[in-house]
């Protein structure tokens, strides 16, 4: 499937078998460990005395005294208070940051990182290293196991490797960055190595992982997966007039630090009449299943539309991200969606996440 | 010469799977296309994309490569070499790449390992991140005609030069220079359009008759480029 200037797998096996693919990989990721490439996702190398200021101006987060060896997550908005990107910051050094950026938003973070720092002239280097790592992200509460065969240098324990820390070490014989993060909601490990042992690192975990079943998935079923943990994904969940408080993203956004791009006019929205909110909704297995762009009605009234929909084979329910009223937005309350133009489908405001709650199994 | 087959080496190129003929040799401890079975076509296009080399950019590198005992270009979009086949490429004020396909991949891993973070100067990732083409050719300018915009003759791009530029509409560098003491163009594109600037340049090459080669043929000296 395209992705961006991409081409990446949606799943693995026949067209024709979509969603038998995907339930099957989902079920694997859940129940044991899947391995996906992630090697599209934008990769920035930030470097110098001035990296954790530049950091500071650039994302919405506060990032001065982001701890070594700790992971952050990003959010980019533009000058009009819009997020228009996300991503996971890793610190390997004082002055040593690499940043995460979605795939198709990778060149536009780059060019804005230029463009402000022709402006405020801090010391920091900036360098698009999208192309020069390989990365997979290895998860499934069965991921450790497999990936304990084949690291080097690097304590995998919970305790000496928790959620959100990230390492550098040796997976494969190849010198690797390691990071825990849960898009998909499971103990799992994102594995950035040089391009060019990219296939190498692949076969050797597909090797380690054999013997109990490790599952190759795509795409598709990372949506899926992420969409069952409430993760939103920029440019599908979001558009051009998407603010963090829309997103219920307030808690990425640092409201005591003196600037970061965008600042004036997130606090702005953020106290203005909201128009919309971006909710969670679930419907029963066997209602029509709404696509990407279907309408939220409120009676006549066009309220929002679905932005993320798929039928969740862990909790037998259909499931989806929309965009409704602010007095639809409730959990518990119910809202209309037209599927293709005719059906009429009533969905349920959810509590989010959908799947774990209590955040356990990415922390295991 | 004896090497791991490519599909289980560490480090593979990004074109591994288009050279399904070719016989592997180990150059630098990877697996480089020693040589393909030859057509009466002239071997004119190399991937040289596991060949050794790094970048540096930063306040302090123009320092460091000095340190390490290389000359570096007066100028940005020059090269600038030393006799013992390794050559500087200056991409930016600070900016530095150091090629050394001539070199043992160890000695540039040492000189890479020198550098100092902390002396403002940082790695580029110009080994990992971009892919590297040779095309070796008498008529290497009218191919190159075909698929960018940049006047590469000799008299208007001189040994040494260095272009950032478009190639079949993908950024690239172009390096004007010689290795194994025949001109050469080095081309270096993003790694992940690898695949598709190598097949853009076969095309161009196909109406001069000239096709893919190994190792083995670019270090055999052919009539080097007139001013075409």
């Amino acid at each position: 499937m395209p992705a961006g200037l991409w081409q990446r797998p949606a799943f693995y096996g026949p067209a024709s078998e979509r969603e038998t693919c995907m339930q099957r990989e989902s079920l694997a990721v859940r129940q044991g460990v899947g391995l996906i490439d992630i090697s599209t996702l934008g990769g920035i190398e930030l470097y110098g005395p001035d990296a954790a200021e530049f950091m500071n101006r650039i994302y919405t987060f506060a990032f001065l005294k982001q701890p070594l060896g700790k992971t952050r997550y990003v959010v980019l908005t533009n000058e009009q208070g819009v997020v228009i990107d996300d991503g996971v910051a890793c610190r390997f050094s004082d002055e040593h940051y690499y940043v995460s950026a979605t795939t198709t938003g990778v060149d536009r973070v780059f060019q804005e990182m230029l463009r402000w720092n022709a402006q405020w002239r801090l010391d920091v280097e900036i360098v698009n290293a999208t192309s020069a790592f390989a990365a997979v992200n290895i998860a499934g509460p069965r991921s450790r196991e497999v990936l304990q065969k084949v690291v080097n240098g690097i304590d995998l324990s919970p305790g000496a490797f928790p959620y959100l820390a990230c390492r550098q070490g040796i997976v494969a014989d190849i010198p690797a960055r390691l990071m825990r993060v849960g898009f998909v909601g499971e103990l799992g490990y994102e594995i950035h190595v040089p391009s060019s042992n990219g296939e190498a690192l692949w076969d050797a975990l597909m090797s380690a992982g054999h013997d109990i079943g490790i599952q190759p998935f795509g795409v598709e079923t990372q949506r899926l997966l992420r969409l069952e943990k409430g993760h939103i994904i920029v440019g599908q969940d979001t558009d051009g007039m998407s603010h963090p408080a829309e997103l219920s993203l307030e808690w990425a956004v640092s409201t005591k630090k003196p600037f970061f791009i965008g600042k004036r006019s997130v606090a702005y929205l953020a106290q203005s009449e909201q128009r919309r909110k971006l909710v969670g909704f679930t419907l029963p297995a066997n209602s029509p299943k709404p696509k990407e762009g279907h309408l939220v009605l409120d009676k006549d009234q066009i309220n929002g539309n679905v932005t993320s929909c798929e039928y969740s084979p862990i909790l037998d329910k259909i499931i989806g991200l929309a965009y409704v009223a602010p007095h639809q937005s409730r959990v518990g309350e119910n809202f209309d969606i037209r599927v293709d133009g005719k059906t009429i489908v009533t969905a349920e405001v959810s509590e989010m996440p959908f799947y774990d709650p209590d955040d356990q199994r990415q922390e295991l | 010469m004896i090497a791991i087959p490519p599909w289980l080496a560490r480090r593979r190129s990004p074109l591994y799977r288009k050279f399904k003929d070719a016989e592997y040799g180990s150059v630098g401890g990877q697996p480089q296309v020693w040589s393909i079975p030859r057509s009466d076509a002239t071997p004119a296009l190399f991937d040289l994309s596991l060949m050794p080399r790094f970048g540096v950019r930063g306040r302090g590198s123009a320092d460091y490569l000095r340190g390490l005992g290389l000359s570096l270009p007066e100028k940005i979009n020059m090269t600038s070499a030393d006799q013992d086949g390794r050559w500087v490429a200056r991409l930016g004020t600070t900016e530095y790449w150091v090629l050394g396909a001539t070199v043992d991949a160890d000695y540039l891993d040492v000189m890479r390992g020198l550098r100092d973070p902390d002396a403002g100067c940082y790695p580029v990732p110009c080994d990992e991140g971009r892919a590297w083409f040779v095309v070796r050719h008498p008529a290497k300018s009218p191919m190159m005609a075909k698929v960018c915009g940049v006047d590469l003759r000799p008299a208007a791009f001189p040994l040494g030069s260095l272009a950032q530029t478009s190639i079949a509409r993908m950024n690239a560098v172009v390096i004007h220079h010689t290795l194994f003491k025949q001109e050469v163009f080095s081309i270096f594109c993003d790694v992940a359009a690898a695949d598709y600037l190598w097949g853009a340049l076969e095309d161009a090459l196909d109406e001069f008759g000239a096709t893919v080669g190994g190792l083995v043929d670019l270090v055999q000296v052919e009539e080097t480029e007139g001013n075409t």
